[in-house]
């Protein structure tokens, strides 16, 4: 089975969510036990499609399938993916945090971070080069976004709230992150992706909530509903996330998990239950950033 | 797990609900004791403010008091907005407690409308 990458999506934010669902639904409905993905026609691929590709690839690697890639000559495409690091993500094991910083500076005069695949076990060695990757990748973007302060800071809130979802909760092999900052449209399109057992089986895993659908499970998680035992505070961290990119920087925000999802921004909030058949086993935020200096956005109104 | 049943919010072509009683009538019809709901408003292009906060009312009122689901399927952008304006006209300690409205569609165009609008 091959599945063709568009030439180029447009700015808008639902369009290659739209094209993620419509690709899962085939996939889930042929279930084949080949997949390539077809670049060699693509000139411009949204972050959103990057990570959950790789996502869904280890998915299918980890169930017993064969995915490649397929680019054709595509110059483009081999170039940016060479400087992403696609398929497998940034090399990062036995560097040192220094080493890293040092490695990773060339992305500082880039738009896009390299392709994150970052550990999510909770031993001493993988916190650490998970913080210490993490920690890298906040330096590329204080060098890319040019911004400090209040903003910055609620980048960094951001991606390590979501990335410590996944390892908390997610039990997926790894977690991915990839981002891509559009200066001249003064937005950052974040994409945290694992492709672990959702956010359904979490909560039933926990056993300290039964959600009967998946619309539920999702419901609770935004709500902050906690799935640990000692604290009824600490929720999956996104509660205050999404009302810090939505309310706090009138950006978007989207989660998508077993056969539902979640949308909001600044007006609206909303819970779409999606058909059996687009079920997505993990789970992928998807994020709008606005990068403007906001001086009305105060970052400690959102944390908890 | 209790059955769920589809109920066709309109049966006519491109439909305006506008009144209250319409919203009312619709629940009346309705027997929650034995099963969960699907409304379905595919025909339906327009609802007014009126027809959208009795909608809303009654909906929360009878979930609430049947331990029910009622599902909104096929809603148009217009119709998802409508609804939404209303909820946020609620009393002020339902709000607090935040309800996300759910929405699903039987046609994938529809979803894809649904996700190019956001």
């Amino acid at each position: 089975m091959e599945i063709k990458i568009p030439n180029r999506f447009s700015d808008n934010f639902g369009e290659p969510l739209n094209y993620i669902i419509k690709q899962l639904i085939i996939i889930n409905q042929e279930n084949p036990t080949k997949l390539i993905f077809d670049f060699s026609g693509s000139k411009f691929i949204s972050p959103f499609i990057i990570g959950s590709i790789i996502a869904v690839t280890n998915h299918l690697r980890r169930k017993g399938k064969t995915v490649s890639f397929k680019v054709d000559g595509n110059s483009n495409v081999t170039n940016y993916f060479e400087t992403i690091c696609f398929p497998n993500g940034y090399n990062f094991e036995g560097l040192s945090s220094a080493e890293m910083n040092a490695k990773l500076e060339e992305y500082g005069l880039k738009t896009f971070i390299p392709l994150v695949l970052f550990p999510t076990g909770a031993n001493q060695a993988e916190s650490t080069l998970r913080e210490n990757v993490l920690s890298a990748i906040n330096s590329i973007l204080k060098k890319q976004l040019k911004l400090e302060g209040s903003i910055l800071e609620a980048v960094y809130y951001l991606i390590d709230e979501l990335t410590n979802n996944i390892s908390d909760h997610s039990s997926s092999e790894k977690g991915i992150l990839f981002a891509q900052f559009y200066p001249t449209k003064n937005y950052m399109d974040i994409c945290i992706i694992d492709y672990g057992k959702g956010i359904r089986q979490t909560y039933l895993d926990s056993g300290k909530a039964n959600p009967s659908t998946d619309e539920e499970a999702i419901e609770f998680a935004i709500k902050g509903k906690s799935t640990k035992d000692q604290s009824i505070s600490r929720g999956f961290g996104i509660s205050t996330s999404r009302n810090m990119i939505t309310d706090g920087l009138k950006g978007k925000f989207f989660i998508y998990s077993g056969n539902a999802l979640f949308y909001q921004n600044s007006e609206k909030q909303e819970i779409i239950s999606l058909p059996q058949e687009a079920n997505y086993q993990g789970c992928m935020i998807a994020l709008r950033v606005p990068i403007l200096p906001n001086s009305q956005f105060n970052f400690y109104k959102y944390t908890q | 797990m209790k059955p769920t049943k589809k109920i066709l919010v309109s049966n006519k072509e491109k439909n305006f609900l506008v009144s209250r009683e319409a919203a009312s009538t619709l629940f009346n019809e309705l027997n929650f004791s034995d099963s969960d709901f699907e409304l379905d408003f595919s025909n339906v292009e327009f609802i007014s403010r009126s027809y959208a906060d009795q909608f809303y009312k009654l909906k929360d009122d009878l979930e609430k008091r049947f331990n029910t689901k009622i599902h909104i399927i096929n809603a148009s952008e217009e119709v998802i907005n409508m609804l939404h304006v209303v909820s946020k006209t609620q009393n002020l300690n339902e709000r607090n407690f935040e309800k996300i409205p759910v929405y699903r569609f039987s046609k994938m165009d529809n979803l894809s409308d649904y996700l190019f609008s956001i």
